[in-house]
């Protein structure tokens, strides 16, 4: 596999640019609507990230050229953020059954942060290309290009190898917080 | 715990919703009588969360290093005062 990371950076390139111009041409008009319902810039600049987060995993990164339909997806997902989040925050305040599942919700999200801290350290390389694979939905050629592999089968294999990586480490951490809980 | 190569992509498959019925019936017969098989469908599907998580991950800090950078540079001072007026 190969070792130069820098192989990934023409697509974080691309993103950074692309970032720059969706935050100078919504962030203010995202900004103005948490501001005017009493949010500060922190919360705003929280939920305008996640808003764009999620444009991106339902359709991939925008058009550079087109900001039209990123910006009405992503003022709308604003909006609902925004009110779900306090939506919830009141609910959460009157609900005391919720507190059981909601402590099973927080384990679990500790549980797997600590396996991704856990395999940022084992296997910075392996998820690298399983993010490029599963999340940034690349396609494998493309990822062998990057990574250095000698073809598209390489990559997959690679990719298999790597998943399977992942998979020991939650067995192997599984175990050891299975004699932890005991 | 290693699992075949088949069975992992027999196990993406299912977990994209790639199965034809009859696969999915079979897999998840397999699932109910082989505990091995059904914990490593499980960890397949943790291992994909956790590799969505560190994508996000990944793209939030991309986004926080753009934030920094339009309100802390002097190339973007009019974008920063003109967002920061908002909260004044």
């Amino acid at each position: 596999m190969n070792n130069n990371r820098t192989a990934y950076a023409p697509q974080k390139v691309i993103r950074h640019e692309l970032w720059l111009t969706l935050y100078q041409e919504l962030f203010p008009a995202v900004a103005g609507f948490i501001s005017r319902r009493g949010g500060d810039m922190e919360e705003a600049k929280d939920i305008f990230q996640d808003a764009l987060i999620h444009y991106f995993e339902r359709f991939g990164m925008p058009d550079m050229g087109d900001i039209i339909k990123p910006q009405a997806y992503i003022m709308g997902s604003v909006k609902n953020m925004w009110h779900k989040k306090y939506k919830q925050a009141s609910k959460y305040s009157k609900d005391q059954n919720r507190d059981s599942d909601l402590e099973e919700e927080i384990y679990e999200e500790v549980n797997e942060k600590r396996l991704l801290h856990f395999l940022h350290k084992a296997g910075q390389k392996c998820l690298a290309l399983l993010s490029a694979f599963y999340y940034h939905q690349r396609p494998l050629d493309e990822i062998a290009t990057e990574f250095g592999f000698s073809g598209k089968r390489s990559a997959t294999v690679q990719k298999h190898k790597c998943l399977s990586k992942v998979k020991q480490s939650i067995h192997e951490k599984s175990l050891s917080y299975a004699d932890f809980m005991e | 715990m290693q699992t075949s190569w088949n069975d992992q992509i027999r196990i993406e498959a299912y977990l994209k919703g790639e199965l034809t019925h009859l696969q999915q019936a079979k897999l998840q017969t397999r699932m109910a009588c082989e505990s091995d098989f059904y914990e490593q469908v499980e960890h397949q599907k943790k291992s994909l969360r956790i590799i969505r998580n560190h994508g996000r991950q990944e793209l939030k800090a991309e986004l926080e290093q753009v934030h920094q950078k339009l309100f802390t540079t002097s190339k973007y001072s009019r974008f920063r005062q003109r967002v920061l007026r908002l909260f004044s």
